[in-house]
Parts: structure tokens; C-alpha cells; sequence
């Protein structure tokens, strides 16, 4: 019994069980006999129990409650010390807290639809292809959805644009046509109204549409009755038939209309439409990927023999919806994950050299107890009291930062980086936060008591008050030196992200993308039904713009480079022999008005381009093609004298090309050119295209007067996308730009961190080698030779530091390749760039502790002693 | 040196505070002899557990309330692990404050009705 009651005192603390442990048994044992029978004695060991685990815990508290007071006094008493490392480490927990919030809104919170892990786009690919992510056609889809045994739906949808007008002033929004199965798939609800189903997708069935939450407050200013209400969507009549929820996106968060795309599903989409739709599924519950891939390549399979002049070579790509988001910047994010951890490591090593420093007048009292024989579980709380209370003050500001920076990135969040989940500081961000903050304080607050477990008991003694145990000295060099080391990998990894991305801009784009305005103008199909009409206000709208004296050339394009929209289609070369299904000569179409090459500046190479004589639907098809093509397909050959017909239109005679231009990269920077034939516009009359203006002074002076021009063409015409060709240009980099800034900017910041780590290291030691400096200049020493001790002891640590650091760098940046161009991980200019720079900021890091050293007064110090 | 903190600071007292400060005012007592003797004066109904008994010896003791003897009142007949505890100045000060707070309680109580008056 009096061993089961013994064991239950270890419930308290160690030094209550020492001053009171033996009293409290013999009370117990004392009730115990004077009970006056085993109810009694059963009763006294219910109290006694019960009173334990009642008042254990308070004990406990207390003694916490006593540690937390200490602790505040003492660091109440230096607040220049508590201030610097509260900041340094609200610097690395506020970073890191920020960036995991935006690595868990795009890459581990479940998107918001109901059960998102089911939910996978479906891409069709061409073998020989490089792309993997094909626009799908509707008449394959059609058929998957009928055999398919693992997905229980299939939607497709079709991004455009529509403008809406009886609701103020005309505007352009961004729209998907959906088919019936597009909600029903992702399973969400409106907030008023209905959504798009069966009822409202076959040909002929009442126009309807919804609608975004947005367009309908800011549109319609919130009108309760919006149901049922009527609006014009490229001059068609609507009914708006429902409202999304606020927070409801689906690919893009600029889409605001949804409208059944109706289309007859009796019709041969493949005789004469290519492959135009978006498409994604929901796979049936308890379905792998893996299974619905192989489902649908059999059925792409099958497909394949069934219509080989359309299918050949063709098969089916299914991609989880998540990865769909972020596939693209998952290894970006990742990496400033790991980045911002560096920094925190290095903000920990800064912090707990500060500590050590602060704790050297007490190595000796910690050295002396522990040798006594004191508890060191005692010492160990005591040290990681001030050490968590320091790292939770850090984390509080650091969270604080965290929210400002994501609140930032939400509003300046580039498109490319787009994810259905906003970017917020929840639960599970603020969970990582504090495992941080545990972990940073428990791993630089034991700093102090691992190098007093390990000191010599008379060495301490004989320390003077200012003195520093040996293990100390080496610890805290060895933290430099680790500092220096992660700084190097920083500054070596932000290097060749920096590097790429000057390397990517300095690219040539093909054109001159200098003073360039764009301007997109989408006429509704049903005011310009007829070609002539569609050729003929963008005819007029050329020739006013060009009219303007700002304006110095002015044309049309169907799709502006680099936005990564662009139509395909096959086509065969007159006198070759047609190419066998699945080996089809492919290219990429494109649509423009007279005077294109000329205003974007792509070079003309043989031949000419377009006239105002093309532009008639009357004249006989040219085509002008660009380099690419030629070596590509015509390497050998006069193109000038090669005729080639083009799978565009009904009727594909084979056509002349009257020019060669110089080649520009479709899809981005970093992708090479893709073989393109042009159109002129009369002969593929789309109805949206894009105006192209060369400026004489700033581009974005002259967007009112082309919204003026359009104005006075047609007064209910919007103009949309309104910016110039340079910010279309750096959009294509914005992922590399997001990660090289980053990356530089906690680089920079490490650098600061381990600039400061050597100078209060440096300035520690110099005083505390004082009486030896002292010596040293009674000796005879020089001032230099003091200098040279004192900066060489700090290049020292920088050096051991950098050397490790490279060779870590040289390891881990392999990782970066992905998402480097034209630069190896072991860029020999970026690594001499980096540690350069580290010695460079180490060497100004240890100019002030040295010069105060070269200034000590021998006499002064040799007196103290 | 500080100065004691006033009386008035303690109250109002636990009542487990308040029995053993009681329990030691007629004389010095060690731990079981308390516990004891809160029961007896009780009949029963304030038991204390070693654990509760200990942790307010402590805090009385922190607070200066209750003093450890350096003596013992009987060192031939008991257990020298036993520690020995005496009501302090501090402490006597307290306990009476206490117990007139209380009574002036009394009388409200009985002013109102609450309790019959004291015949």
C-alpha cells in the first residue's frame, strides 16, 4: 500500500515529493491505522487519491505560474535583448506561418466542392504530342460518358466571353458554357434560384443563364428579384434562372455566367469540329484514378478503331482536379516551404547565440548546481520557461505578419497562382505556427544547458565573471558557422531562380512588345451574324485608330501570343502523299487583319503579308506561315511556291503561301516556337478579336480614345482586357518571378540574420578577450595585427560555414531544375555571386568588433585584472 | 527586508485554510495531528487529505502565515521524520480577522432573518 501511495506522489514535482513526499505518507499511514474498519480504511484511500490528483496538478501550476514571473522580470530587465529576439523570431515564425497558409490553401485544404478527392479533368492526348492536355471533343465525350464504368458523371464547359447589356452600362464578363451535368458533377448549390440541368441543354430549349455573386451585386445592385429577371448576353434575351454562392469558383475566379451550351448530341462532331471543350468527371465512390484512366484509355482505344480518320493516335488523360490547380506551382511552393524553414533555422541559431551570450555570467552557476547534484529537470524548465515565453511573443507578431502577407497575396494574387481556397490564417495554419514556436524554443533554449552539461566543474569556477566555458565558445561558433552555411544555400538557390528569370525576359518574344496596347473586342454573334459584317467594323475600327495621331500602326489578332489560346488543326502540303491518320501534319491557326506583323514587329522573311485585297471573303485564301513551319514541314523547299491546305473551315482547297515571318512562341518564354499558319481575317471571320496599337508615347494613354473609337462604332460595344502587350509578356512569367522574389527576399533577410549572428558573436568575443588583447598590445602588438586577429577569427567561421554550404547547395538545388531556364544547378557565376557576397557582408559583420578591439586601452585592461 | 503584507491581504481564508490555522492555535502541531483534529472538531465532516493538508502547509508557509519548528515539543516519543508547525503572529492576526468577518456575516444573517436570532 505504501508503495502504490509512493508512486502516486510522482504525480507532483519533484521538489514538493522531496520537501513534503515522506510527511505525506506518514499522515496517510496514520489514518490508515486509525480507521476503525475497511469501509473506513477503503474511504481514507478514496480521499487521499482523490485529493492527489486533485492538488497534483495545482502544484504544478504554480511552480509554472512562479518560472513565468521569473522569466518576465528577467526579461523585462534587458529589453534590448527581448526586443531583438522576439524580432528575430517573428521574422522566421511570421514567414513561415505565411507561406504554409498559401501552401495549404493551394495544395493540402480540400477544394471546396463536396467530396473534391472525385473530381478529375479529362484531357485528350496525342501520342506523339508533347502536350498532354488536350481540349477534349464533344463527340468523344459523348461517348465516354456512355461506356464509362468508373465516373458517374462527365461535364464539359467552354470558357468565352459575353457581353451583357440591360443592366447599365454594356460590360464584358468571362463566361462558361456548361452542359447539363456541369453542377450536378460538382455537386454545389445556388444561393437563389436553380442551377443548369437537363431542362435547359438541348437545342431550342429557353435561353438561360446563371449568374456569379458578384455580377449580380455589383451588376444589378443586389435585387432580390433577380430570379426570372431579363438581360441581354451578346445581344441574345436571357432569363437569369439562379445566383452562385460568394465564395463559389470553378477554374478562374473571374467567371461570372454560366449558360448551357446546347448542343445536339445527335449530330457528327467529329465530320467537321475539332476538339474545342473543357471536360472534367466525377469518378464513382470508392474508384481509384488509376482505374478510371485505364477505363477510359480502353474506351479511347476502342474509339481509336471505330473512327481512325479522327482518333488515330489519340487516348485520354485524367488529372485529379487538385493537381489541376496547382500542379503547376506545387514544386515552387515546396521549395519556399523549404526556404522559409532555412531562414527559420538560421533565425533560431541567431537567437540562440543571443541566449548564450546573455547566459555565460551563469554557466558557471548552471555548471556548479548540476555537478551538486541539482535537479535538471528543474534547470531544464526553468531555461525552457524563457525560451518558450520568448518564441510564443515571436510566433504572436509572427502570426500577425503572417495574416497582413496573406491578406496582400490575396489581393495582388496573380492568376497563375489561382486557387479556389482563399488564403487565410485557420486552425490548422495556426496549429503549424505553434508546433513551430515549440520547437524553435525548445531547440535554441537548451543551447545554455548543453554546454554546461558538459563543462569541466573546476574550469567553471575558474572562470572569471565575464568568462565563457570552452564548450560555449565552440557552440556558439559552430552556430555561425551553420548560419553562414544555410545563408549560402539561400543566396545560391534565390541566385539561379534570379538568373532564369532575367534569362527567360531576355528572351526574344518574336515581336516588339514596346508601346504596344491591346485591346479585346468580342462582337455578339447574334448582332453580327454575317462575316461581312464581323470584317468590316474591325476594318473601320483599324483604319479610325490608325487615323489618331498617338497611334502609329494599328491591326487585329483572334488571340494575342503568350496567352496561351490558340486553335490547332492539321493540314497536308499539295503534291505529298496525305499522311496516315495519326501522323497528320499539325499546326497551330491563327487569325489577323492587314498590318499585323507589321505592328508587332515580327519580321517579315520572304515574301509578304496581308493586304486590304485579302481582307475580302471574295478573294482567294493566301496563307503567310512562319518559320517554324517551313523547317519543320517544307526544310528543302520554296515555301513561296508550296500550296497547303488547312482543316479550318467546310472547304479546304489547297491554298498559296505569300510569306514567311519570323517565328513568335505561342504558348510561353519558355516553350519553343509551334509551326503557325495565318489566316487573314475575311477567311476565318471570328467574332472577338484583339486590337493591337503602336503607340507613339505610353500605350496606356491612348485606351480612352479606343474605347472612344469602338464607342462611336457601336455605342453598346464594350472593350475589354485593356493592357499593354508588355504586362501580357511578363504575365507569362509571373510563376518564376513569384518564386525568384521570394526566395531573394528571405535570402536577403538570412543575410541580415547572419551578418548580425557574426557581429554579436565577434562583439562577444572581443570582450571577453580583452585582458588578452590587452596583453597582446602591451607585447607590442600592432593595430593591424589585432584587426587581422579579430576579422580573421570572424572569416574563419564564414569560411567553414561557406564551404559547407556550397556543398549542401550543390545537393539540394538539384530540386530547383524544374523550374530553372537556361542555367545548371551548379551555375559556377551564382555560386561565386553567393559566397562572395556572404564573405563580403561577413567581412563588414566583423569591421566594427575588430576596430573596437584595436582600440582597446592596455593599461585600462591590464589594471582590471 | 519587505514588509509584511497586511491581514486584510489574505482574506477571505479557504475554509481548509481556516480549520487548520484553528487547528493550530491552542497549540503546535505536526500533519496527522492536524488532519486529526479538523476531523474531531467537525465530527467528520472536513476530512482533509494528505494532499490537501500539504499543499496549503506550503503556501501557509510561503505566505508566512504558519512557521516550521526547529524544536520538537516531544523528540523521545515521536517519529524525528515529523515536522512540526506553529501558528505565526502573521498568521493569529489573519485567522481573527477572518473569523470576525465571518461573524459580522452572522449577525447580517440574523438581521434579516435568514437565521434565527440567538436566544
Amino acid at each position: 500500500m505504501g508503495t502504490l501511495f509512493s508512486a502516486l506522489l510522482a504525480l507532483y514535482p519533484r521538489a514538493f515529493r522531496d520537501e513534503y513526499g515522506g510527511e505525506m505518507s506518514m499522515a496517510l499511514r496514520d489514518r490508515l491505522r486509525h480507521a476503525s474498519g475497511p469501509a473506513e480504511r477503503a474511504m481514507v484511500w478514496v480521499e487521499a487519491i482523490a485529493g492527489l490528483l486533485r492538488e497534483a496538478p495545482k502544484e504544478h501550476l504554480a511552480m509554472l505560474q512562479s518560472d513565468f514571473r521569473y522569466t518576465l522580470r528577467s526579461l523585462r530587465s534587458s529589453p534590448g535583448f527581448t526586443l531583438a529576439v522576439i524580432a528575430t523570431l517573428a521574422l522566421g515564425i511570421g514567414s513561415n506561418t505565411a507561406v504554409f497558409s498559401i501552401v495549404d490553401a493551394m495544395l493540402l485544404r480540400p477544394l471546396p466542392y463536396p467530396e473534391a478527392e472525385r473530381l478529375v479533368m479529362l484531357w485528350e492526348t496525342k501520342r506523339d504530342l508533347k502536350v498532354d492536355e488536350n481540349r477534349v471533343s464533344p463527340a468523344n465525350l459523348f461517348d465516354w460518358r456512355a461506356r464509362t464504368r468508373t465516373l458517374e458523371r462527365i461535364a464539359m464547359f467552354r470558357p468565352h466571353r459575353v457581353t451583357i447589356a440591360g443592366a447599365g452600362e454594356p460590360v464584358e464578363v468571362q463566361a462558361h458554357g456548361v452542359n447539363r451535368e456541369f453542377f450536378a458533377a460538382l455537386g454545389v448549390k445556388p444561393q437563389m434560384g436553380r442551377l443548369i440541368g437537363p431542362e435547359d441543354d438541348r437545342p431550342g430549349d429557353p435561353p438561360v443563364i446563371v449568374i456569379s455573386h458578384r455580377l449580380w451585386q455589383q451588376l444589378m445592385g443586389g435585387d432580390p428579384g433577380v430570379v426570372g429577371q431579363v438581360l441581354r448576353a451578346n445581344a441574345r434575351v436571357v432569363t437569369v434562372v439562379g445566383v452562385m454562392p460568394p465564395q463559389f469558383q470553378f477554374m478562374g475566379p473571374e467567371v461570372d455566367i454560366w449558360s448551357p451550351m446546347q448542343l445536339n448530341e445527335a449530330r457528327d462532331w467529329r465530320a467537321d469540329a475539332g476538339r474545342f471543350v473543357d471536360a472534367f468527371g466525377r469518378l464513382k465512390p470508392g474508384v481509384s484514378l488509376g482505374a478510371a484512366q485505364r477505363d477510359l484509355r480502353l474506351i479511347a482505344t476502342q474509339l481509336e478503331s471505330e473512327h481512325p480518320e479522327f482518333n488515330t493516335g489519340w487516348s485520354v488523360n485524367v488529372v485529379a482536379l487538385r493537381e489541376q490547380v496547382a500542379g503547376k506551382v506545387r514544386k515552387a511552393l515546396w521549395v519556399l516551404l523549404g526556404s522559409v524553414g532555412l531562414l527559420l533555422a538560421i533565425a533560431c541559431a541567431n537567437v540562440a547565440n543571443l541566449l548564450l551570450a546573455r547566459a555565460a555570467t551563469r554557466q558557471r552557476e548552471i555548471a556548479v548546481r548540476l555537478a551538486l547534484g541539482a535537479n535538471q529537470a528543474l534547470l531544464v524548465r526553468q531555461l525552457l520557461t524563457e525560451s518558450l515565453l520568448l518564441s510564443f511573443a515571436g510566433a504572436g507578431f509572427g502570426i500577425f505578419l503572417a495574416w497582413a502577407g496573406g491578406r496582400l497575396f490575396d489581393v495582388l494574387r496573380p492568376v497563375e497562382l489561382w486557387s479556389p481556397n482563399a488564403v487565410a490564417v485557420d486552425s490548422r495554419v495556426l496549429v503549424y505556427s505553434i508546433v513551430l514556436a515549440v520547437g524553435a524554443g525548445v531547440l535554441f533554449g537548451l543551447a545554455p544547458l548543453w554546454t554546461a552539461r558538459f563543462t569541466d566543474i573546476q574550469q567553471a569556477l575558474k572562470q572569471k565573471a565575464r568568462g565563457t566555458t570552452g564548450n560555449a565558445r565552440l557552440l556558439r561558433g559552430a552556430l555561425v558557422a551553420s548560419q553562414c552555411a544555410l545563408t549560402v544555400v539561400l543566396l545560391i538557390g534565390a541566385g539561379l531562380l534570379v538568373r532564369s528569370l532575367m534569362k527567360l525576359q531576355a528572351q526574344n518574344p518574336g515581336l516588339n512588345a514596346s508601346n504596344l496596347l491591346t485591346a479585346r473586342v468580342s462582337l455578339p454573334g447574334a448582332a453580327y451574324r454575317e462575316p461581312q459584317l464581323r470584317v468590316r467594323f474591325f476594318e473601320q475600327a483599324v483604319e479610325k485608330l490608325k487615323a489618331m495621331p498617338s497611334v502609329r500602326a494599328a491591326s487585329a489578332t483572334g488571340f494575342l501570343p503568350f496567352t496561351g489560346d490558340a486553335a490547332g488543326t492539321d493540314f497536308s502540303v499539295a503534291g505529298q502523299p496525305s499522311p496516315e491518320p495519326g501522323k497528320e501534319l499539325l499546326t497551330v491557326v491563327r487569325v489577323v487583319m492587314p498590318g499585323y506583323f507589321e505592328t508587332m514587329g515580327i519580321p517579315v522573311l520572304r515574301g509578304r503579308t496581308f493586304t486590304g485585297d485579302d481582307n475580302r471573303d471574295t478573294a482567294p485564301v493566301r496563307y503567310v506561315v512562319n518559320q517554324e513551319l517551313v523547317q519543320r514541314y517544307l526544310r528543302d523547299r520554296d515555301p513561296l511556291r508550296e500550296r497547303i491546305s488547312v482543316m479550318m473551315r467546310d472547304q479546304n482547297p489547297y491554298s498559296e503561301i505569300v510569306g514567311v515571318v519570323g517565328d513568335v512562341r505561342e504558348g510561353a518564354l519558355d516553350k519553343s516556337p509551334e509551326p503557325t499558319v495565318y489566316y487573314v481575317h475575311a477567311h476565318l471571320a471570328y467574332p472577338g478579336m484583339t486590337l493591337v496599337i503602336r503607340t507613339a508615347g505610353d500605350p496606356m494613354g491612348t485606351a480612352a480614345a479606343v474605347r472612344g473609337v469602338i464607342r462611336s462604332l457601336d455605342a453598346t460595344q464594350p472593350v475589354a482586357e485593356v493592357r499593354t502587350m508588355e504586362q501580357v509578356l511578363n504575365r507569362t512569367m509571373t510563376r518564376q518571378r513569384f518564386a525568384a522574389t521570394l526566395l531573394t527576399a528571405f535570402s536577403i533577410l538570412a543575410l541580415l540574420l547572419a551578418a548580425i549572428g557574426v557581429y554579436s558573436v565577434l562583439s562577444y568575443v572581443v570582450a571577453e578577450r580583452s585582458q588578452e588583447v590587452g596583453v597582446r598590445m602591451a607585447l607590442g602588438a600592432q593595430t593591424i595585427d589585432l584587426l587581422k586577429l579579430m576579422i580573421g577569427q570572424g572569416l574563419a567561421w564564414a569560411s567553414f560555414g561557406l564551404a559547407g554550404g556550397v556543398c549542401v547547395a550543390l545537393l539540394v538545388c538539384r530540386f530547383l531544375r524544374s523550374m530553372l531556364f537556361g542555367v545548371g544547378t551548379a551555375d559556377p557565376m551564382t555560386i561565386a555571386s553567393a559566397t562572395g557576397l556572404l564573405l563580403l557582408t561577413g567581412l563588414i559583420a566583423t569591421l566594427l568588433p575588430a576596430w573596437r578591439a584595436s582600440r582597446v586601452d592596455p593599461v585600462k585592461v591590464l589594471n582590471q585584472e | 527586508m519587505d514588509e509584511d503584507p497586511a491581514p486584510e491581504f489574505f482574506l477571505p481564508l479557504h475554509k481548509d485554510t481556516l480549520h487548520i490555522l484553528v487547528s493550530l492555535a491552542d497549540r503546535d502541531r505536526h500533519g496527522y495531528s492536524i488532519i486529526q483534529d479538523v476531523a474531531n472538531r467537525t465530527d467528520g465532516a472536513v476530512r482533509l487529505s494528505p494532499s490537501t493538508l500539504y499543499g496549503a502547509i506550503k503556501r501557509l508557509l510561503e505566505q508566512g502565515l504558519i512557521e516550521e519548528l526547529s524544536d520538537r515539543p516531544d523528540p523521545e516519543h515521536d517519529d524525528e521524520r515529523r515536522r512540526y508547525y506553529r501558528l505565526s503572529h502573521l498568521g493569529r492576526q489573519v485567522a481573527r480577522l477572518e473569523m470576525r468577518r465571518l461573524e459580522r456575516l452572522l449577525a447580517d444573517a440574523r438581521a434579516t432573518g435568514l437565521v434565527p436570532l440567538k436566544r
